[in-house]
């Protein structure tokens, strides 16, 4: 092994991190290497340092804190569980339902031609291309050939005429 | 004292006081995992609440054949993760993040050489990146194997060894810029 290499191992060598297969290796070369050795017994002494400041040097709950973050852990947790519990009076699935309907909206008023796509003929859709202030649509209920048109405004505001 | 694996079951089977003494016996490894991951006291207390929320939460789909306790240093060590993440989205400032790392107020009874070497390791852990961050304190604080690290941050063990290789070279050059200080400036 050149030194090259085995300089690369050594601070693996030196926490006794190093697979078994090539510690012979390594340390045969260390045997003969004045300077890898230096390299090496500089690494377990700076090892053995770190590691045992590490190990001293701890921080400590405080008995009430710590059994103040568990309690709390238990809390959240459970509250996050039932966060997204069977619909429809959760806070979760409203919430899901509200942007599902705004997404819904802003397709129609955004991009009326998409929506038209999808429909199918169910449905009708016109926008004036020069003056988006108003975007109308046209539900014929196949079944009975009731019509409906729905109007949504620029601003938002709904306008249903049967 | 029950056992680990009792204690599960009965956090599983609902009871909630069984959660507590569970964690005790890993409560200070994980403090200061998540300690020396911010180098704040007050933001590792705030990863190890998520921590231990997440580990409740998810606890029924705990791998029973697998260690618990590289489970919850895994999940300490993501839970670190994403909190480094969102405190430098936030903090566009490295300087301001760099000063306020382990400002923590020094033990006055340590005599002066500990002193060098906290500042050393401190110097050392401010320039890691997170994940050899994470896995020199597994292996030298924590005392995790390299096979258990490897587990715990779902990595082979070799690029475990490569990070760590990395992470004690970058440790040494603290040391050696300390003792020689007109040798390593601020751009060796
Ligand atoms: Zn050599």
């Amino acid at each position: 092994m050149k030194c090259r290499k085995v300089t690369r191992f050594i601070p693996l060598f030196a926490g006794s991190d190093f697979p078994a297969e090539t510690i012979a290796k390594v340390r045969h070369h260390l045997q003969d290497c004045r300077s890898c050795q230096q390299e090496y017994t500089e690494y377990q002494s700076i090892l053995q340092q770190t590691r045992e400041w590490l190990t001293q040097e701890r921080k400590d709950w405080e008995e009430a804190e710590w059994k103040k973050t568990v309690h709390a852990a238990i809390e959240k947790a459970n509250e996050k569980r039932s966060w997204l519990a069977p619909w429809p009076f959760k806070r979760g699935w409203a919430f899901v339902l509200m942007t599902a309907s705004a997404i819904l909206l802003s397709l129609l008023v955004l991009h009326p031609s998409l929506v038209k796509d999808k429909m199918r003929g169910i449905a009708t859709v016109s926008a004036d291309p020069f003056q988006t202030e108003i975007v109308s649509m046209q539900l014929v209920s196949k079944e009975t050939g009731l019509k409906i048109n729905w109007f949504f405004h620029k601003d938002l505001k709904l306008e249903v005429i049967e | 004292m029950k056992k680990e694996e009792e204690l599960i079951n009965e956090v599983l089977e609902g009871q909630n006081d069984s959660f507590e003494p569970l964690l005790r016996p890993y409560r200070q490894g994980i403090l200061n995992m998540a300690y020396r991951m911010t180098g704040n006291i007050e933001e590792a207390k705030e990863i190890c609440q998520d921590a231990t929320i997440k580990v409740f939460k998810y606890l029924g789909s705990f791998n029973r054949e697998r260690s618990f306790k590289n489970w919850l240093y895994k999940t300490v060590v993501n839970c670190s993760y994403d909190f480094l993440k969102k405190k430098s989205r936030y903090n566009a400032l490295i300087a301001e993040q760099k000063k306020s790392f382990f400002d923590d107020s020094y033990n006055p009874e340590k005599n002066y050489s500990n002193m060098e070497i906290k500042e050393k390791i401190q110097n050392c852990l401010r320039v890691l990146s997170p994940k050899e961050k994470a896995v020199f304190l597994l292996r030298d604080a924590e005392g995790f194997s390299i096979n258990e690290a490897s587990q715990i941050l779902g990595s082979s063990s070799n690029s475990i060894r490569t990070h760590l290789s990395r992470a004690r070279q970058k440790l040494r050059k603290e040391f050696v810029r300390y003792s020689n200080p007109e040798k390593g400036g601020m751009f060796s």
